[in-house]
This record gives structure tokens, C-alpha cells and sequence, in this order.
């Protein structure tokens, strides 16, 4: 997002949480700024149980939380009609794929993984935990993965 | 025109393009009355109405075709769709046409298409002039086209400008998404017609004059008829066939009507929501930061208008006015409202301008670029829009009527002798009742006009037949209700 944006009056960037953030307020029906069981409930229908949704077990839906329920159910595929097939909902996947930058990290790292078991690369958690800390930490995270990629000699993805 | 040098000279010198990249971002099926920024009071679409703070929106814009495949043909090649399309068992576009991709091509751009197949399925020629052309399955939403452009802009030549365009039926039926979203207006009871339509394979396209019409009804049968439910004596032969079915239909009451309307705006919340992540996506790439990003919508829906759900007959307001946002890399413009008509072929002509490209010969469109650099704009004087699965419709709107015509097919040669001696008001003729009667004939002039521009001369055909579809594509289309693909 350009600075100059901000001087014509539109505020902030767009993020994935961004985008979800409305829908959950919606659903907060009681204004008490946590979306429960209760409010979660009263628009499912064959979506996951709420005890699934909420990864961290502390009784509301975040925004991450909803932004992972949101990618990982296929509105081709979401709804057993009567006379079809069951179909059993794949398990969610780690709530951290909604972090962009991190699954560019990760299959930067999985990469590494694949050419070389025995490499020594950063673990799954430090690659998140960059993620999470942005700016000079994901950098960092990002140098040392690019020189993994070269040790290996693999191509280095080119940065935007 | 827009102010996308500045970020250029700030870069400092990086290598970047020259021109400004374009994003197309379409939303199939997305009614203009149910965003925010277009009066909607829901809350449905929060995304895209922040996406309108940030754009000039034109508040009457205008597809020329209530269907997906020639809605996009006439947008790529401003032509109107009578005059691009082959024969064949489906609307085939004619390659023959310079499209808005070719012409980016020749001028240096990367061009790339990422569709969710169905209408926009590459055997059904809107592939034309795009480098690279994802298609899905078919009827897919962004969630899964979204995927396919990022890995395509993640390893373009960055040095060069580029036209992507990414397209998705999260608005189309089946109208019922994934939680939260399907019930996000409210279920409204959870058995019902309305549910069972809600709930079923192409259920809205079932629901035909306060009926809910069985699976695996022959609609074959009708097609015919099914293109003028609109007259009394068609609406009676079609009701009386209809009872006579078995199963037989069920009631289709008001209620059902709201149970489907909400799922349809439930369909709509989830779009906006896939649209903000798309918008998530090109800010993590700085994409935003250089390029001129563009969203509309192809067309509309019937939700109930007339006692029609769907979309397959005639042409009105629930149809034919779309969404059109046009947001400016530095945000000459934003938060501008433009009243003047619009049709979708301008969008071709003001995205060559704004590139500096040239408008090829017979384009229809004129450029609405004025209205993006806030200059005088006077809009249209009026729109052109054809309808039903066989493009039999015809209509005009101006600013305040509209005339839809069902007589000799225009692209015909006779058309616009019939349409200018027929009765008005007659059976060719649908007058909208908000129209005056004194501008009927101004409407029906502005619509011979038209027939007589897109007219074929007698005996002459308009290109070669198109390709046989694929089994599979005929069946995908036909699960989605687009009964007589058989019979183009």
C-alpha cells in the first residue's frame, strides 16, 4: 500500500484478516465482541463443529480462525445433497497457512527438505515464528532459506 | 491518464514497466443492487465497498448480455455479441476479432486469464488472445482461480506490464456457500420450497411462476416457450405443462422467495469476502502499488422480478446493470460516483487509451476516461443488451425507460425492419413500467439502430461453426440449469 494512499484518505492495507473481519463481526450477533459456539451454531449447517473451529480452545472465534475455516472449505464440495455420497470433511489444516508469508518460508524450507533430508534448516516453528515478527525477522528467515536453496542448488525464488 | 508514473519515479530507478499492469477481476452473477455502494443497506459486502472508497464507480453501468459467455465476449472485444458469434450448439466467440488481450499482447503485456471454467470454458473461445489461460472445471469460485493467477504473477517477467484477469462464480447458483455464509442472512425456517431450492442442483433455475419444478424435469420440452414466459399465453402453457409433471411441482410462496433471495446474498457475502482476499493477495505483491485494478460483475440475476429466478428470459434491471469499479494505482478519482450510462464494451477502448494503445476498427465502445480524470461525462445515451440462451432478446435503456424486444433474432437481416413496423406496444415489445410513453419510440429508434449495425446480409452466415462441445462441458452446464444447451 503506496503512502500516498493515505494522503487521499483510504486507510490501511488489505490483509487476509482484513477480508474476513467484517463477516465475523456479522456474526457476533450480541455486539459482545466474541463470536461463541451459540452465534457460530446459528449459521452452520454442515460446516465443521465449533469445538474444531476454535484451534485454541478459548471458547470464540478469531478472525485467523475464520479466515482457516474459510480457505479450507470448497464451495464445490462443502454440502452432502440427499442421495449423494458422504463425503468426510478433511481435517483442518494448520491455521498458520493463512499467513502468506510464511508458506512462502515454509515451501522454501520443504523445499530444501526434499532435496537434502539431512540438511540443516530452520524448523517449522522458526519459520512461523519469523512469519509472525515480519519486517527484518522474515528477511533474515528469508536469507537463510535462500542460501539453503543455493547450498542444494536450487533456484532461488525472486522476491517482489 | 492516471496517475501511475508517480510510483514509477519514486521507485528509484528499479526496473519496472513502462505502462501500467491491468487486473480484471470479474464476479459472475453479482446483482449491482446488493454491494453497499450501490444502496444495499445489508452490510453484505464490506470488501468491495471499501474497494469503491478507493475507485471511481459508475453507477449505471450496463452488460450486453445477461449471460456469462457472451457478456465476456462483447467486454473483450467491444463488439456487441450478435456480431461474435459463430454457430454451433453454443455461443462460440469467432477467434477473427482483435480481443483486449491481443492488442495488450502487441504492445508488450503479459497476458494471463485465470476463469472458473463453465460459460468461460476455453472450448467456448474467450481463451482468444490470452498468453496463458487457466481454466477450472467448471462453475468454481476464486478460491480456486486465485491460486492459479498468484502462481502465474509470482513468476512473470517482472519487467514487463501485464493484463490479468480473474474471474469466479462465487455469486452464481448454487447460491448456498460453506459456513458462515450460507445462512449469514438468516435461514428463515429450514424446510420449505424455498430451502429445497436453496438446498438442491440448479434449484433456482427450477422455480418457474409460484412453482418449484422437480429434478429431472425435461425442460427440453419448453425451451421454446420458456423464451417468452413474459406473455400471458406462454406463461399459461408452460403453467399447465407444469402441473401435469410428475413429480409434481410444489408451491414456490413469498416466503421461499426470501429463503432463496438470503441464500443469494449469503453467496454474495461470501464473494466479497474471496474478492478481499484476493485483494490481500496482489497487496502482499505490491501489484496494488502499479496497476490499475478493475471490477465488475457480467451480468445480474432474477430473484423473484416477474416470478423468475434465474436468468433466461428478457432483459431488465435485476440483469442487465452491473457493478463497475475502476481503482487508480494512486487514487486519482477515488470515492468518485459517475451517473452517466456505461456499457461494458467501453471498458476495451478506456483501458487501450489509458495504456496508450490503439482502439481497433468497429470497436462499439467509447472510452469512459473522461470520467476517470473527472471531466465532463455525459455517459451513453443509451445502453444495448441481449438476453436468453439463444441471445433472442433484445433491449435498449436509456436513463429513464427501457424497451426489450422478442421478435426476428437480431444478427438477422430482417430484425430491424421488424422491429421498427411491429405494434408498440405489442408482443414484440416489453416496455418497463417506469418508462415514459413518450420515449418508446425514441427507444425502439435506438434499438433499430443497433439491428441494423449488427445485421447480417440476407443469406450470409457469421463465421464457421464452432467446435462440438465436450460431454463433460455439456453436462456441467446442464447441471447448472442451462437446460437447452442442446439447442443453440
Amino acid at each position: 500500500m503506496s503512502v500516498l494512499w493515505l494522503l487521499v484518505g483510504c486507510g490501511g492495507e488489505w490483509t487476509t484478516l482484513h477480508a474476513v473481519e467484517p463477516t465475523l463481526a456479522k456474526l457476533d450477533v450480541d455486539h459482545d465482541g466474541r463470536v461463541t459456539a451459540g452465534e457460530y451454531d446459528r449459521v452452520t449447517f454442515s460446516g465443521p463443529a465449533f469445538a474444531k473451529v476454535d484451534v485454541d480452545g478459548d471458547g470464540a472465534l478469531s478472525s485467523e480462525e475464520l479466515l482457516t475455516l474459510v480457505l479450507h472449505q470448497d464451495p464445490q464440495r462443502f454440502y452432502q445433497r440427499p442421495g449423494q455420497a458422504q463425503v468426510v470433511p478433511p481435517a483442518l489444516p494448520d491455521p498458520r497457512t493463512a499467513n502468506v508469508g510464511w508458506c512462502v518460508l515454509e515451501s522454501m524450507r520443504q523445499e530444501v527438505l526434499a532435496a537434502n533430508p539431512g540438511a540443516v534448516v530452520p524448523t517449522a516453528d522458526e519459520t512461523w515464528a519469523a512469519a509472525q515478527g515480519g519486517g527484518p525477522a522474515l528477511l533474515a528467515m528469508r536469507d537463510r532459506l535462500d542460501a539453503a536453496l543455493v547450498a542444494e542448488g536450487l533456484p532461488v525464488p525472486p522476491r517482489r | 491518464m492516471f496517475g501511475w508514473l508517480l510510483p514509477q519515479i519514486l521507485a528509484c530507478g528499479a526496473a519496472k514497466p513502462a505502462s501500467p499492469s491491468v487486473v480484471l477481476v470479474s464476479l459472475d452473477t453479482l446483482r449491482a443492487d446488493r454491494l453497499g455502494a450501490y444502496g444495499n443497506p445489508d452490510g453484505l459486502t464490506p470488501n468491495l465497498d471499501r474497494f469503491a472508497r478507493e475507485s471511481v464507480l459508475f453507477e449505471r453501468a450496463y452488460t450486453q448480455a445477461t449471460l456469462t459467455t457472451p457478456s465476456h465476449a462483447a467486454l473483450f472485444t467491444s463488439r456487441y455479441p450478435p456480431e461474435v458469434f459463430g454457430q454451433g450448439k453454443a455461443a462460440v466467440l469467432t477467434a477473427s476479432t482483435p480481443t483486449l488481450a491481443s492488442v495488450l499482447g502487441t504492445y508488450g503485456y503479459e497476458t494471463a486469464a485465470s476463469v472458473g471454467g463453465g460459460e468461460l470454458s476455453p472450448e467456448l473461445g474467450l481463451d482468444a488472445g490470452f498468453g496463458v489461460y487457466a481454466s477450472t472445471r467448471g462453475f468454481d469460485s476464486l478460491l480456486h482461480t486465485v491460486p492459479p493467477a498468484l502462481g502465474w504473477l509470482d513468476q512473470r517477467d517482472t519487467t514487463r506490464p501485464f493484463f490479468l484477469f480473474v474471474h469466479g462464480y462465487d455469486a452464481h447458483s448454487e447460491y448456498l456457500k460453506p459456513t458462515p455464509y450460507g445462512y449469514i442472512q438468516g435461514d428463515l425456517g429450514a424446510s420449505g420450497a424455498g430451502q429445497d431450492a436453496l438446498r438442491s442442483g440448479g434449484g433456482s433455475s427450477r422455480v418457474f411462476d409460484g412453482l418449484l419444478l422437480a429434478d429431472g424435469w425435461p425442460w427440453q420440452q419448453v425451451s421454446s416457450t420458456w423464451l417468452r414466459p413474459r406473455s400471458p399465453e406462454a406463461r399459461a402453457e408452460l403453467g399447465a405443462l407444469a402441473r401435469g409433471m410428475q413429480p409434481a411441482p410444489v408451491p414456490f410462496g413469498d416466503m421461499d422467495g426470501a429463503v432463496l433471495r438470503h441464500g443469494y446474498d449469503g453467496a454474495v457475502a461470501y464473494a466479497d469476502t474471496m474478492f478481499g482476499l484476493l485483494m490481500a493477495a496482489l497487496e502482499e505483491r505490491d501489484v496494488l502499488d502499479d496497476s490499475i485494478v478493475i471490477v465488475i460483475s457480467d451480468h445480474g440475476e432474477q430473484l423473484g422480478e416477474d416470478g423468475i429466478y434465474f436468468r433466461y428470459s428478457g432483459v431488465d434491471e435485476a440483469t442487465a446493470h452491473v457493478v463497475l469499479m475502476v481503482r487508480d494505482p494512486l487514487g486519482v478519482g477515488a470515492g468518485t460516483r459517475v451517473p452517466g450510462l456505461v456499457d461494458l464494451v467501453d471498458l476495451m477502448p478506456t483501458v487501450l487509451e489509458a495504456v496508450g494503445a490503439t482502439v481497433p476498427a468497429g470497436a462499439r465502445g467509447v472510452s469512459f476516461g473522461p470520467a476517470l480524470r473527472s471531466e465532463p461525462f455525459p455517459g451513453r445515451p443509451f445502453t444495448f443488451t441481449v438476453g436468453g440462451l439463444s441471445l433472442r432478446w433484445a433491449s435498449v435503456a436509456t436513463a429513464t425507460g427501457r424497451l426489450t424486444y422478442l421478435g426476428v433474432p437480431p444478427g438477422a437481416a430482417e430484425a430491424a425492419d421488424f422491429a421498427a413496423t411491429a405494434q408498440l406496444p405489442g408482443p414484440a415489445f416489453t416496455v418497463a413500467e417506469h418508462t415514459p410513453d413518450a420515449e418508446r419510440e425514441t427507444l425502439r429508434s435506438a434499438l433499430v439502430g443497433v439491428l441494423r449495425d449488427v445485421a447480417l446480409p440476407p443469406g450470409a452466415v457469421r463465421g464457421a461453426p464452432g467446435p462440438a462441445l465436450s460431454r463433460e462441458l455439456q453436462q456441467s452446464l446442464r447441471d447448472h440449469g442451462y437446460f437447452d444447451v442442446d439447442e443453440q
